[in-house]
């Protein structure tokens, strides 16, 4: 008997396919030498978050593993397992390139530094 | 001396402030439009129960696992966290009284999962029905 090798698996399950996707909660707070943002990202680990700058602009995306309810009958229903997803657009005074950022507890900072507030040495050939 | 002849953050306090008028200066903000739900708060739960207990999971992004209290009294629950000054607390009635020897709770990722048993003394337990012979009859065992 010979198998149907064009068969490819299906999802694991189907929520994946629909599961939504929502800005998350975030906070902005001007530092000595730029900036640091805070955002909310219950769930979320590193291995699923990815966070890039392009043309001044901060990307996130982040996967969680927020679930829906186990059992069929909730009392209380504060929150659907989401996503987040966001773009910010950032000042032109920082230098996005410098950024750092640390993912801990569900909870992302990232911080920029001011253009030119970071001392950086220029080689001189 | 002044380095800016600007507060370079001017532009993005202005845009945070909710009266502020949106200009093409308030770069500092959301490129996407905003979208029509928001994001769950910080201490959001979805509680479910059933016949063996109750499951509660709550997000407490930036909470790690040494900076959430729970305690449970009687069929009152209560979560309390602490960390550098950012406080949560919240409380519950359950529907039924917790057998603490078997809850768990964990934290990870700044989620909080509760597994709350229901006690012992509230679990559904069988009463034997005896006939109405008397004499020879078992122990019915006490269900006190």
């Amino acid at each position: 008997m010979t198998e149907n090798t064009s068969q490819h698996e299906a999802p694991t399950t189907e929520a994946e396919a629909v599961r939504a996707r929502r800005t998350p909660r975030w906070a902005a707070r001007p530092s000595d030498d730029g900036l640091t943002l805070t955002f909310d990202l219950p769930g979320a680990n590193r291995g699923e978050l990815e966070l890039a700058v392009e043309e001044g602009e901060l990307h996130l995306l982040a996967r969680t593993t927020l679930k829906g309810p186990v059992q069929a009958a909730s009392s209380r229903l504060e929150f659907e397992p989401v996503d987040f997803e966001g773009r910010w657009a950032l000042p032109e005074d920082l230098d996005a390139d410098t950024a750092e950022a640390r993912l801990e507890d569900g909870q992302l900072t990232v911080t920029i530094p001011r253009r030119g507030s970071q001392r950086r040495a220029i080689e001189v050939r | 001396m002044v380095l800016f002849d600007h507060d370079p953050f001017q532009i993005f306090h202005r845009a945070l402030r909710p009266e502020a008028p949106r200009s093409a200066n308030a770069r500092l903000g959301r490129a996407m439009p905003r979208r029509s739900t928001a994001a769950p708060a910080a201490g959001a739960v979805n509680v479910s129960s059933g016949d063996e207990g109750t499951e509660l999971t709550m997000l407490v992004p930036g909470f790690g696992p040494e900076h959430i209290e729970v305690s449970v009294e009687r069929a009152t629950l209560r979560i309390r966290g602490d960390r550098d000054g950012r406080r949560l607390e919240r409380s519950f009635r359950l529907p039924h009284a917790v057998d603490i020897e078997d809850a768990r709770a964990q934290v990870e990722h700044g989620v909080l999962t509760l597994t709350l048993p229901r006690s012992d003394a509230e679990r559904r337990r069988q009463v034997p029905v005896l006939g109405g012979a008397t004499g020879a009859g078992e122990d019915p065992g006490g269900t006190t």
